[in-house]
């Protein structure tokens, strides 16, 4: 399975909630919480980028947790 | 894997023929246990596979399973506990034990979500406690096994790596709900508050507990992506006007109250995970649903560990059970 980079467009979507995912691994639904805030109070695109990278890596590092992989199959992976 | 109730003699078996251990018990039991690679915390009260009970003549041993193949212990404190996910990146999973009411957990508590590498491998764990009865005269502490030092400012820190083909996964079980009622929302993170934005209207937080018979024995609830995450209410002191909490508030985040729960066991039962209990490594349950549903004798089936005075599911959380499973990568 490869994941899109930190710069694909799909994790920003989603850490400014333009796309809605509901997600099955609970460190995402906990870390993507966390970005969602963050992203309100700041809107500067460098920190958004940084912020949809954080997602990105997350699920880097997660790729073979199943609940990780459905949630990637949720988004088109 | 094992998960009981053990004498000091056991334990220091266990401990001397190099298992891996987590441990929960009196201090003065747990001060008694020779070098080793175990992290301990003080507390009296657990679930057993009889139910919960309180003791200070045993202590809880959980056993890592034999799929883990390396183990380390790290230590930190408030000015490095901002590493604690980072450092785990390697491990498969991490444990982690934290004093009560200590600068670490409160740091812990505060800020964890905005660590570097937050979430990105299992952290799992409890905020150690003491005997209702001693609150205010003895301390929480931790224990690093590899000193076997009492620490009451500290957060022990066990990484495990797993075989290849195996993973670890966090999951909690949380009988509360939202009510319908009105959202509240809060305009700093804090432990604390006297004002609240309740429905959008900034109101002294007490006035509105009040007015709506709020039973402070639920926490606030707040959804993470459709998980429920809790705060619990420690005090209400209607002459300052100061509402205490055992988990910060954040700005940002909507909370509702939560609604009541008659019976803890059935509405737990109906919430066990529908891929079962297999595979469980760790699990540990809140000294205020302990209290407040009287689990004293009661029992939460495969979910046995120590009742503790916060849980740790990635981040800290309040009123939930939390658990570590060890599962076959996908």
């Amino acid at each position: 399975m490869n994941l899109p980079p930190p710069t694909d467009p799909l994790w920003s979507e989603i850490v400014t909630g333009r796309r809605k995912v509901a997600f099955e691994f609970l460190g995402a639904r906990m870390l993507v919480t966390r970005l969602q805030i963050a992203a309100i109070k700041d809107k500067n695109p460098a920190v958004l980028g940084q912020l949809a990278g954080e997602l990105q890596g997350l699920f880097a590092a997660n790729i073979n947790l199943p609940a990780a992989r459905n949630d990637l199959k949720k988004l088109g992976f | 894997m094992p998960s009981v109730l053990r004498s000091v003699e056991h334990v220091r078996g266990l401990i001397q023929s190099g298992k891996a251990l987590l441990l929960a018990g009196d201090e003065a039991l747990l001060a008694q246990l020779p070098k080793g690679k175990w992290i301990g915390g003080t507390i009296p009260y657990f679930i057993s596979d009889e139910g919960g009970v309180c003791t200070r003549d045993s202590i809880f041993v959980t056993e890592l399973p034999d799929s883990v193949v390396e183990v380390t212990v790290e230590r930190y404190d408030e000015k490095t506990i901002t590493k604690v996910y980072k450092d785990g990146a390697e491990a498969s999973f991490s444990l982690i034990i934290i004093p009560a009411s200590s600068p670490t957990h409160l740091t812990f508590a505060l800020s964890a979500p905005t660590y570097p590498a937050f979430g990105v491998k299992p952290l799992v764990g409890w905020i150690a406690g003491v005997h209702l009865s001693d609150l205010g005269k003895a301390q929480p502490k931790v224990f690093d096994g590899r000193t076997v030092e009492a620490l009451t400012n500290a957060a022990v820190v066990l990484r495990a790596k797993l075989a290849p083909g195996k993973l670890a996964d966090v999951g909690i079980v949380n009988i509360f709900e939202p009510s319908e009622g009105e959202t509240i929302a809060f305009e700093a993170d804090g432990f604390s508050a006297r004002q609240a934005l309740i429905n959008g209207e900034k109101r002294p937080l007490v006035d509105w507990l009040k007015g709506k018979a709020i039973d402070t024995r639920y926490p606030l609830v707040a959804s993470y992506m459709g998980t429920q995450v809790n705060v619990s209410f420690q005090g209400v002191d209607a002459e300052s006007g100061e509402v205490t909490f055992y988990a910060p508030v954040f700005a940002g985040v909507e909370y509702h109250a939560a609604r009541p729960v008659s019976d803890y066991v059935k509405e737990f039962v109906q919430r066990v995970p529908d891929a079962g209990t297999e595979g469980i490594a760790f699990s540990c349950n809140c000294i205020l649903n302990y209290l407040y549903s009287e689990l004293e004798g009661k029992n939460t089936g495969a979910f046995t560990g120590p009742i503790t005075f916060g849980e740790v599911a990635y981040q800290l959380l309040n009123q939930t059970l939390a658990y570590l499973v060890i599962i076959d990568s996908a």
